[in-house]
């Protein structure tokens, strides 16, 4: 194995984050007082936050808070390998986001198992192919560089595209975790990952890539 | 368009490879010929540019958060329940 590429474009979670979530399930095997706290402090956000991109509404994201800390922290004591915390969580939150009442943009329909494990481009997704025009990078980096556009874009992924980009590139998990989330092999969760970067960076790039003035160079 | 040296099926095979690529979960034989095609085909390099920044961007992205008072309600509800459960 190689370095990456790029530096940057490693999992952000560090050595020190698995040895705080080692101690925080200490904590709660000890049945330490302040072990509940702990625990919030230490996932809500990240719970809330995925929720909320999943779903698509605050409602539901707190509901998906709400009862992932409930059904986390019920059975965590009976957790025996610490490194398997964060993808036992995540696919109690992802459970639980399959389970919220809306879903994306779509009142009243729940999204189904099949929606967060099978997209529709599964097989046939769409690959496009690079500018021919070599477009200015310079001119991309601003239009990806709008949070909201990023959002926006995310909300309008597929859910099975949505789930391993939440899941790897913005919480950090590896191939291998996002496999077991999802009940996948780690070769289709690559696959399924590399697809939903192209489907998201093609929405952030939006209908008209820029291009580099023909002749001006 | 001069697609001569770049015919697109091989650009779309190249492409297939640039999120593994970009992870570092490439052998180094394929890593070596993926930085070869780069350097040479503009339109794979501008694919490499805007996927590493379209995976950046969401690296970057600040989380949404949950105002103090809405999250102490919502933790406050789980509480009672684990209370009313015996688990707390």
């Amino acid at each position: 194995m190689i370095p990456p590429a790029d530096s940057n474009a490693a999992p952000r979670r560090d050595p020190a984050e698995r040895e705080r979530d080692r101690e925080i399930l200490a904590a709660v095997q000890r049945g330490d007082a302040d072990a509940f706290d702990r625990f919030v402090e230490r996932f809500g956000p990240m719970i809330f936050s995925f929720g909320l991109r999943m779903c698509g509404n605050r409602e539901d994201a707190e509901d998906v808070l709400q009862e992932t800390l409930i059904k986390v922290y019920t059975r965590l004591r009976t957790l025996q390998d610490p490194d398997a915390l964060r993808a036992w969580l995540w696919r109690i939150v992802a459970n639980e986001c399959r389970m919220s009442r809306r879903g994306p943009r779509d009142p009243g329909r729940q999204v189904n198992i099949e929606e967060l494990l099978a997209p529709r481009e599964e097989g046939g997704a769409p690959m496009e192919l690079p500018d021919p025009d070599a477009p200015d990078p310079e001119a991309s980096t601003i239009r990806l560089q709008d949070r909201e556009r990023l959002e926006e874009a995310i909300r309008n992924l597929p859910p099975a595209y949505r789930i391993i980009l939440l899941l790897r590139d913005f919480e950090g998990l590896t191939s291998e975790e996002v496999a077991r989330v999802l009940g996948i092999s780690v070769p289709n969760a690559k696959v399924r990952l590399h697809r939903a970067r192209l489907a998201l960076r093609k929405l952030l790039l939006g209908a008209e890539p820029p291009r580099a003035a023909k002749g001006s160079g | 368009m001069d697609d001569a040296r770049h015919p697109e099926c091989d650009c779309l095979e190249w492409l297939e490879t640039l999120s593994g690529y970009l992870d570092g979960d490439v052998g180094e034989d394929l890593f070596h010929r993926i930085e070869a095609h780069i350097a040479e085909c503009p339109r794979c390099a501008w694919a490499v540019a805007t996927l590493r920044e379209t995976i950046e961007a969401c690296r970057r992205a600040p989380r949404p958060v949950l105002e103090p008072s809405e999250l102490r309600r919502v933790v406050e509800r789980a509480r009672e329940e684990l209370h009313r459960q015996g688990v707390l």
